[in-house]
Formats: C-alpha cells, structure tokens, sequence
C-alpha cells in the first residue's frame, strides 16, 4: 500500500529560491527509504514536505490518503501523530530531564501517564539511555542526544520514522548503532524514510535509495 | 473526558508551578494589575457610600400647588379628590389659606405688616410626596399645572437633581476610568503572555512539531492569563480595603463630632465576585489575543 505519494511538486521560498522541482516518487508502508544527495540537495525539504512542516508550492503531497496541500491547520497535529521525527538539530528540551522529554509525545496525545511512563522507560531502553532518564539532556553527549531524539520520535509507535541527518555529526561506531536501530524499527513494520549523505550506512543497510540533485530525482 | 480533565489539571498545575517558579515576577505582574484596577474599584466604592449617604440623609422633595386666589372651597376638594385617586402619589397635604397666614404671621414677625393688608393674599395649597425620581416629579408637576384653577407648580427637587447629576457624573467617571484601566490590563497580560511564548519558543516549536494541537499550546496560557489577572483583581480588593481601614479609623472621631456615625461600607459580596471574574476574564482575553498571534507563526506556509 502507498503511505507517501508526491506527484509534480515544486517548492519555491519567497525571494525565487527553489528547493524542489517536479518530484514524483511513491513511498510503501513497511519500506526502508533513504533520501541521498548533497547538502543543500533538497533532501530536508522533502522531509518537510511529507511530515507537513512546509507546503508544496505546486503539486500535491498524499499522506496515508490525506493532502497536505489542502490540509487544514486543525488537521495538522492529527497528521503529524503518524509521524516519528528525528530532526538534525535534535530539538529536545533542556529545562526538563531526558524522560520527560520522552513522555511530551505521549501527553501532547492525552496518553495515560502511568502506561505512558512505562512505554518512555521502554523507548529509552530501546536506546540504550534508560540509566540516564533522570539527567537533563545538556549533560548528554552528541550521540546520546541524538538516540534520544530517537526515543522520542518512537515512543508513540509511529507508523513512519522520518529521520533527517540522524547519524550527521556521529563517529562510525554510534553511526553504526544508529542505523542498526532504524533497521530494527523497519523490521517490525515501521516505514523508514532517512535523509543522509552516510554512503558507509546505505551500504550496510540496503535500502531503496533516492538520489536528489538541485532539487530534483536523479535515481 | 478524563484524559481532558487531565489534560487540564497538568495544564493547571504547570501553570501554578510556572508562577511560583518566578514569585518576584509573578509578584510585580499582579501588583501592576492590582494598581491599575484599585483605581475604578475604589471610586466605585466611595461613589456607592456617597449614595448611600445622600439618600439618608436628604430630605425627600416635594411638589407645592397652590390654587389661583379667587378657587373657592369646592375647587379645593375637586382637586382633592383628584389627588386621592392619583395613582403616582405616596401623600399629600392641604394647607388652607387662613392656616398658611397664621404660620407667615407666627414664624416671620411680619404680624404688623400682614394685620395692615386687611385681606389675606395667600393662596390654598397642596404638598404632595411622590418618591424620589426627579423626571417622574417634573412629570407631575406638569400635570398639576394643567388642572382648573391652579395658578402655580413647583418641584423642590432641585438640589436632587443636581446631586443626582453629580452621582451620574461620577458613574460615567468610573466607567471610563474602568474602560481604559481594563484596556490597560488587556495590554499588560498580552505583554507578560508573549514573553512568556517568547522564553518557550523552543518548547512550543517541538510541540507542535510532533503533533499538538493549537489547544494543548494555548492552555496554560491562558490559564497564566486568567491567572495573573485574577490575582490582579484581589490585590485591587486588598488595597481598596486596607485603604478603607484606614480611612474608617480617621472618620470616627469625626463621626462622633456630628454625632453620628460615619463609616465607608467596603464593596458587597456580590460586587467583589464579579470584580474578581471581570479581572479574571479580562486576563484571560488578553493571553487569547497573543497567544493566537503568536502561535500562527508556526503553522506551516
């Protein structure tokens, strides 16, 4: 079954600047995806696009049946609790510990806090980070933010991961340990969509590979 | 419906937490509200003592009609009748001429003057009590005036109507006070409010990011509006009451001078609630108004 469908989408910034032109691809349920290509290729962009962060300027961008062109604001937040995020910058909150920054997902969608908390510790366990659920995440090294971010992005049980640059600014070993979770999410189900110029990744995991060049598919 | 009501007591609870989180803040929000509104609630409560008094201690007026001197005893008791079976009056009196003379002759020391006339040049007449209302009384009197064989009205409500026109005045005052105070403190909460948005940007960004709805953002600030506005609104009840207090202990001996007492009555329990609900609402309108400005900015484009 198609989760993800674009179909002739542009994407054009004020000031004439434009990042995407004439994509088309369709993504299934349950595939292992990455989006390859230079910086400033288009490859984040794209990742905008299908979590509804950005709109396409033209062309339509179908997820799990619904049109982000012509979502309304108050669909957005539905939308987008399809979707794990795992962003470049990590964007975790540092005026509270680790494992709440784990449980936001789960209160923003009126979880129940005691199973919530449960399925936190199992996401941090999931991680590896259960030891440090206490720490706030300023203490975290850069490898331990970004398996965090990870938590976060799980703990919910998303239907996709979308994961922008997860292993960007990560030595071989924690690049390693990271695309061996994003496997293990694919395998259970999970649709995996990862933006990354890691070649040594695409290599272990052969995934489909999607080649992004000045804004458009080249493979 | 519980995971709403639970949604709103961490809402609520992280709200309390914020503000006591930052006490001095929080502290120097309410005592900037409480100023601006203690200003309005304290006129109110002097225009409402002034009130009270003026109504106790004024005496209540009267319409005088006096009959044209050539009325005889019949016109009289027409008008009489008539009066009886006015549905607009509370009493009334008849004062005959001879008795009007004797009082003139008693009370001004004119007896020479009077006994030189040799006819008594005094009219019959009538003093009617009809309530309070200046307009209905000036209804009356105009009434009066139209009857056979009266020659002259007259409303003594003149000092009722200038006091009245002074109470108004002084509602007016209030209320205008009361609309620009308000607009301040809608002013004063959408500040404190987009600071606040300002120091959780990041907080707002990644909630919305992963799925919250403009509901779940909005809460506790509006919550914080209502808040600090409530509290804003007691603190202007406190003040106006510690400055009753001590305006009390200055009057009694003052009220003893006179010989009666003189006491400001503080606002009543029903016109403290809907204070505390009006600076409560008004907090809470002015968080809506930034919040709904502020959170745009993050829907996608």
């Amino acid at each position: 079954m198609t989760q993800i469908s674009l179909s002739g989408v542009y994407k054009r910034y004020p000031g004439g600047h434009e990042a995407l032109a004439n994509i088309s691809l369709a993504i299934e349920t349950g595939e292992l995806v990455f989006i390859t290509g230079h910086s400033g290729a288009g490859k984040s962009t794209l990742l905008k696009l299908m979590a509804a962060i950005e709109r396409p300027s033209a062309g339509s961008v179908i997820v799990n049946g619904q049109n982000i062109g012509t979502l309304r604001p108050r669909g957005i937040p539905f939308l987008r609790r399809n979707f794990g995020l795992v962003f470049q910058d990590h964007k975790l909150l540092f005026d509270r510990s680790v494992f709440d920054n784990v449980m936001l997902p789960l209160d923003i969608s009126g979880f129940d806090r005691r199973a919530g908390a449960r399925r936190a510790r199992a996401a941090l366990d999931k991680v590896g980070l259960l030891h440090k659920e206490k720490a706030r995440p300023v203490t975290l090294s850069g490898g331990e933010q970004q398996r965090l971010c990870i938590a976060r992005a799980i703990v919910h049980r998303p239907a996709i991961l979308l994961a922008d640059e997860p292993t960007g600014n990560l030595d071989a070993d924690y690049a390693t340990a990271i695309g061996e979770l994003f496997r293990d999410f694919n395998q259970v189900g999970v649709t995996v969509v990862l933006a990354t110029h890691d070649t040594q990744l695409a290599a272990r995991l052969q995934p489909r590979v999607i080649d992004v060049r000045g804004g458009r598919i080249v493979a | 419906m519980t995971g709403w009501l639970a949604a709103h007591r961490r809402a609520f609870t992280g709200t309390v937490a914020r503000l006591a989180g930052s006490p001095l803040a929080s502290l120097f929000n309410v005592a900037v509200i409480g100023t601006a509104l203690a200003l309005p609630l304290g006129f109110y409560v002097l225009l409402a003592n002034l009130q009270g008094l003026a109504h106790d201690f004024a005496p209540q007026p009267q319409i005088s009609i006096f009959l044209a001197t050539d009325a005889a005893a019949a016109d009289a008791r027409a008008i009489e009748q008539r009066l009886k079976a006015h549905a607009g009056i509370a009493n009334f009196r008849f004062v005959p001429r001879a008795q009007a003379l004797e009082a003139l002759k008693s009370r001004t020391g004119l007896a020479d003057v009077i006994a030189g006339l040799g006819h008594n040049p005094l009219p019959d007449a009538f003093v009617v009590n009809a309530g309070r209302n200046a307009a209905a009384l000036e209804a009356l009197r105009a009434e009066f005036a139209r009857w056979p064989k009266v020659a002259e009205t007259h409303v003594d409500s003149d000092w009722a109507r200038r006091l009245d026109g002074l109470l108004t005045l002084g509602r007016y005052a209030v209320l205008m006070l009361a609309s620009a105070l308000a607009l301040a403190l809608v002013a004063i909460t959408f500040n404190t409010i987009r600071l606040q948005i300002l120091t959780q940007r990041d907080e707002i960004e990644v909630a919305k990011l992963i799925g919250a709805t403009d509901g779940y953002i909005q809460r506790p600030f509006l919550y914080l509006g209502s808040m600090i506005g409530g509290a804003g609104g007691a603190a202007a009840w406190l003040m106006v009451w510690s400055v009753l207090l001590v305006f009390n202990g200055q009057l009694r001996p003052l009220g003893e001078l006179y010989g009666m007492p003189l006491q400001l009555g503080h606002l009543s329990v029903a016109d403290s609630v809907v204070a505390l609900l009006f600076a409560g609402t008004l907090g809470w309108f002015g968080a809506w108004l930034s919040v709904r400005r502020h959170l745009n900015s993050y829907n996608p484009h």
